[in-house]
């Protein structure tokens, strides 16, 4: 587990790096557009318009969710979303968007993920703050359960970091592995609970399969901050199924990092 | 002994700056890049291996002034990026110890986004030095780099000449313990270039740095190394004195490229031949002339063809030099006054007069001078 201690120790050294790449990488997404920074909210607004106008007025009638508003039980699945396809469509590309980081400049490879997890989380914290503004003002005030948020944001940013680096390695290496995750990613929006609750599923393997979905953990994990009232681990199936899927991940994180490291300054 | 301590260190007692130990790199080009991913999982694809380098070994100590010379594709490029760790060896070790700064490919790793003055805090955070320390050395970054307004707009408006004046200015102004130099100098105006030299002599002289110079000017090379090191197809063929290894590169270069231009010219000619004999055939055949098989200016190509490959190739760079040198050495001879020589009597005449006897073969010129020799 040498690649593990280089990875940490990486991260610890770079530290001042990974934060200010972070910020700059956040400037630069934005900085080029005139509306700036607010396209960061107005995207993700029309998203959740459309999917609310479509399922709630459309689809069901605008009837509420066990007691909620249709609008802030959607929220509550959807905002987190954001991060977790940021992650997955631009976060698997970080090393490629980086490329002068890895072929002109001596760089720790692995910390270019990090960052890139990082600038998205960033936005992500803005827009969750506007969700729990959307709360308050629609009558829901924060409860004690929000103490947890710290653990999902947490949970949510170490296994998706942990993509990243997996993702970042292996597309750098190949475009076909970046495009076949950019397809699949609709497919994970749809087949985790964002939308429907996966717990109500009848089909016993169906939910199985549902729950062992990073995102659709993260999504309950909010819900049930959020809505439900509960606490994670008040849902310890779930609760242990996202504890394997991250080890996995970091695995895979590692594993990925170690066999390509010495390849990618030649490749990309 | 106080001789001993008054001696300088030899090179070789110094700490070891960089280390090549059996170093090889090898490219694995596959035919696309679905291969290539295949590769990382499966055995058996098939690719081509190219050897960039091929077990290279030397050691460059702390302050010496090392330059690099090599044709286009020897392996300079790949052998640079090892020293900078941007890339690894397939096989072998490289050991560098130093901050190292160097210009890789005049793109030097600006992020293209950021404003020049942006990218300055960038790599100097990056190699480890605090805002401040940035803060002390960025007005004369600036004046160094002398971009003007363009230091605040971002680095991809930049044209590759002010890139690599930016990455010069960067390179050279952040105390580096190893600088590596190479075609960037090319670039810029002529007094940009003095600036540079100038820089970079005082870095080597007065700062003791370790400097590595990768170069097609033999001359400035010259000014600054002491020792040089010559790349042919991924292997040193030569590591010693600069002024022998300037020779070695330049007699390898003419020699390559007198066996190209023979082997064009041959090819040529053979051609030309084959296609006179096909002609005697066929006016043979058909009771013609072989002119009109054989155009005539085709003869006189292939004469003129045969009369290039007959003629002396040119004398080698470093005869050339060793000629000219002699000459004027010979030339400075002759013009130096010659010791008296002592061991013959002297006979007492006036004393002009036994000054000219005692100093033969001198130029008109010098003999007025030496009248007033007394």
């Amino acid at each position: 587990m040498n690649t593990l201690k280089e990875i940490l120790s990486d991260h610890i050294k770079y530290r001042g790096q990974i934060l200010r790449l972070a910020k700059s990488d956040i400037i630069k997404t934005y900085r080029g557009a005139a509306l700036g920074w607010a396209w960061a909210i107005i995207k993700p607004a029309v998203t959740i318009f459309v999917f609310w106008f479509a399922f709630s007025v459309g689809v069901r009638k605008g009837a509420p969710v066990d007691g909620y508003p249709f609008l802030l039980w959607l929220i509550a699945g959807y905002i987190p979303w954001f991060y977790m396809r940021d992650c997955l469509s631009v976060g698997s590309s970080s090393i490629r968007k980086y490329k002068y980081l890895v072929k002109r400049i001596k760089y720790p490879v692995d910390t270019i993920p990090t960052f890139m997890s990082l600038s998205h989380l960033i936005v992500n914290l803005g827009l969750q703050l506007i969700m729990i503004i959307m709360y308050i003002a629609m009558g829901f005030p924060p409860t004690i359960y929000y103490l947890q948020l710290p653990i999902l944001i947490f949970a949510m940013f170490l296994f998706f970091t942990a993509w990243n680096l997996f993702a970042s390695m292996l597309s750098a290496i190949s475009n076909d592995f970046l495009n076949f995750v950019k397809a699949m990613t609709p497919a994970l929006f749809w087949l985790s609970g964002i939308i429907y609750n996966a717990n109500k599923i009848d089909i016993v393997w169906i939910r199985k399969i549902l729950l062992f979905n990073p995102v659709t953990l993260i999504a309950d994990g909010y819900r049930n901050t959020l809505v439900y009232q509960q606490w994670i681990w008040d849902v310890p199936n779930e609760m242990r199924n996202f504890i394997i899927v991250t080890v996995i991940m970091i695995l895979l994180a590692i594993w990925a990092y170690h066999k390509l490291k010495k390849e990618i300054p030649d490749v990309l | 002994m106080s001789e001993s301590e008054n001696k300088v260190m030899t090179a070789e007692d110094r700490p070891v700056a960089i280390q090549f130990d059996h170093v090889t790199k090898t490219y694995k080009l596959y035919k696309n890049d679905k291969q290539r991913f295949h590769a990382l999982f499966r055995k058996g694809i098939p690719c081509t291996e190219v050897n960039a380098i091929n077990d290279v070994n030397f050691t460059i100590h702390e302050r010496e002034a090392v330059a690099l010379f090599g044709r286009n594709g020897a392996g300079k490029s790949t052998l640079l990026k090892m020293v900078t760790q941007v890339t690894y060896p397939t096989e072998g070790e490289v050991k560098v110890n130093g901050r190292v700064s160097a210009l890789l490919e005049l793109t030097a790793g600006f992020d293209p986004e950021f404003t020049g003055r942006e990218n300055i805090y960038f790599r100097g955070s990056l190699l480890g030095m605090t805002r401040k320390q940035i803060q002390e050395k960025e007005k004369k970054i600036v004046d160094f780099a002398d971009l003007g307004e363009y230091m605040d707009q971002p680095v991809r408006t930049y044209s590759s000449g002010m890139r690599a004046r930016l990455g010069f200015a960067i390179n050279v102004n952040i105390d580096p313990e190893i600088l590596i130099v190479d075609e960037a100098l090319s670039v810029g105006d002529r007094s940009f270039r003095k600036k540079c030299l100038k820089t970079v002599s005082e870095l080597v002289n007065e700062h003791n740095i370790t400097f590595l110079f990768v170069t097609h000017s033999t001359r400035t090379a010259a000014d600054f190394c002491t020792r040089g090191i010559v790349l042919r197809k991924g292997q040193v063929v030569y590591d010693g004195q600069i002024r022998s290894a300037i020779d070695y590169y330049e007699d390898m270069v003419a020699k390559e490229d007198e066996e190209k231009r023979i082997a064009r010219l041959t090819k040529r000619r053979n051609n030309l031949l084959r296609k006179k004999k096909r002609a005697k055939r066929k006016a043979q055949k058909t009771g013609r002339s072989l002119e009109e098989f054989f155009s005539p200016a085709k003869e006189k190509r292939l004469q003129q063809i045969t009369e290039e490959l007959l003629q002396e190739p040119e004398e080698l760079p470093s005869v050339v030099r060793a000629k000219k040198a002699a000459a004027a050495t010979e030339k400075v001879k002759s013009q130096i006054p010659q010791m008296p020589d002592l061991s013959q009597p002297v006979k007492q005449r006036s004393g002009l007069e036994k000054e000219r006897k005692e100093q033969p073969g001198r130029g008109r010129g010098l003999g007025k001078d030496t009248a007033h020799a007394q």
